[in-house]
């Protein structure tokens, strides 16, 4: 019990929210609308994951600014972990998109601009991890990923927010498909979706502090 | 370490006998773009396929993203070799990049338009294009690309393997910019009027904005030790 009691409390709330997302996701009412069907319910897993990732890039890039600032090693570490976890979110987040455009849209990838946009996010982070691997020296490293990261963060959130506006594409709030804010103006849609928002926000933040947590350890143990 | 208008003319003219010095670095790339400018020639020459207005603009986009690279990878090796600690007293790290990519947009823009030239003998244009807003363009983006590239050369300067480096992280990170003036270009060679692309002018314009400020405002903390 003591040790129950001494989880944090957002833990318990991460957890209790998950759940809540996925028994609550899977079972409440939704919408009947002709297409989309039962997979409206995606909207509860794909579009969270998305916002749990800029979130947790979001979080990164601050990291990197104060590392930039004043260099201490554990912001570089909580930079580069969030960095992990948000790729590993996106990527859970394109595969849960391209498996509902499979039955909506008809194909795995049908070269919508929020896809390729979504596939080129992924590469620069993907290329950010690339360029932590190629240091010997612990605080260039530090330094110079911290300049790419921002570099790319002011590149990723145009990249992702403004660009597919631009052009048509059949994905939901662009060229006249409905957005959230027609299909759902559902209350009951809502009342899952925000939650699900912090969940899988929690979720991510709680796997960034395990892995920070992980490598703290470790090199206490090589110290000693 | 000042703004002063002499520092940076100074600056300028530095980094201008630096890169002439070195003509071997765009004498490289313009041999890259010969040769695969030819290269694409010949290739079309043997399947017999005349070149749609599409590909002569996609074909000639990649091969200046290519070339651009090219350029690029030599931006710092003045400064690879130590030779940051001699320059970086003399000229605030602003001065120093904004040179720096004045001087490299000044090398794009010459490449761009060596590439141009070749195409258009080479694998006859479109019949239909609009020159005055594809030059645009084509300024345009030869500009922004300088300014992204120039920090991403510093940046691959500083890690191991630097070459390597620079095409990976710069091909994804190009991309916005790219996306742009291709789509820009597709407009143009289709011979439509030069106001239809002032929505891609303005977000390309709005991108190179970014690349240059945080170039200005980053590059000090890229070379600092």
């Amino acid at each position: 019990m003591k040790e129950l009691a001494s989880i944090a409390w957002w833990k318990w709330a991460c957890a209790g929210l998950l759940i809540y997302t996925v028994v609550g996701g899977l079972l409440l009412e939704v919408p009947r609308l002709p297409i989309l069907n039962e997979s409206i319910r995606n909207l509860y897993f794909h579009v969270p994951m998305w916002f749990g990732m800029i979130i947790l890039l979001t979080v990164s890039a601050v990291y990197s600014i104060r590392t930039l600032l004043k260099y201490n090693p554990l912001d570089d570490l909580k930079a580069q972990n969030s960095v992990h976890v948000a790729l590993l979110l996106g990527i859970l987040g394109i595969v849960t998109g391209m498996l509902w455009a499979k039955y909506t849209w008809g194909a795995y990838w049908s070269n919508d601009p929020k896809q390729n946009a979504a596939a080129i996010g992924l590469l620069i982070y993907f290329a950010y991890m690339i360029l932590r691997g190629s240091f010997a020296d612990e605080q260039l490293r530090a330094r110079i990923s911290a300049v790419y990261n921002v570099l790319a963060f002011a590149l990723f959130i145009p990249l992702i927010f403004i660009l597919p506006r631009l052009t048509d594409s059949l994905h939901p709030g662009n060229g006249g498909n409905p957005g959230f804010n027609s299909y759902d103006l559902d209350a009951r849609m809502r009342l899952v979706f925000y939650p699900a928002v912090i969940a899988w926000t929690l979720i991510g933040w709680w796997l960034v502090d395990l892995m920070n947590r992980v490598h703290v350890l470790n090199n206490e143990e090589v110290e000693a | 370490m000042s703004f002063a208008a002499g520092h940076i003319l100074t600056c300028l003219s530095r980094e201008w006998r630096s890169e002439w010095r070195n003509k071997n670095t765009i004498a490289a790339s313009l041999l890259f773009v010969v040769a695969t400018a030819y290269l694409i020639y010949f290739s079309f020459k043997i399947g017999r396929i005349s070149v749609a207005p599409p590909v002569w603009v996609s074909l000639y986009w990649m091969v200046l993203l290519f070339s651009s690279l090219s350029v690029m990878v030599k931006t710092f090796a003045f400064e690879e070799r130590g030779m940051f600690y001699f320059s970086y007293p003399l000229f605030h790290p602003m001065v120093l990049v904004f040179s720096k990519w004045l001087v490299q947009s000044i090398q794009l823009l010459f490449v761009s338009g060596i590439a141009l030239l070749l195409f258009q003998l080479l694998l006859s244009s479109p019949p239909e294009m609009n020159w005055a807003g594809f030059l645009v363009i084509v300024a345009s983006g030869s500009i922004g690309f300088a300014a992204t590239l120039t920090m991403i050369a510093g940046i691959a300067a500083r890690a191991e393997n630097s070459s390597l480096l620079l095409s990976i992280l710069s091909l994804p990170l190009l991309l916005p910019q790219l996306s742009m003036v291709i789509k820009g270009g597709f407009t143009m060679a289709q011979g439509f009027e030069s106001s239809l692309i002032f929505d891609e002018l303005i977000i390309l314009w709005g991108l190179n904005l970014i690349a240059l400020s945080l170039n200005l405002a980053l590059f000090s903390y890229i070379w600092r030790r």
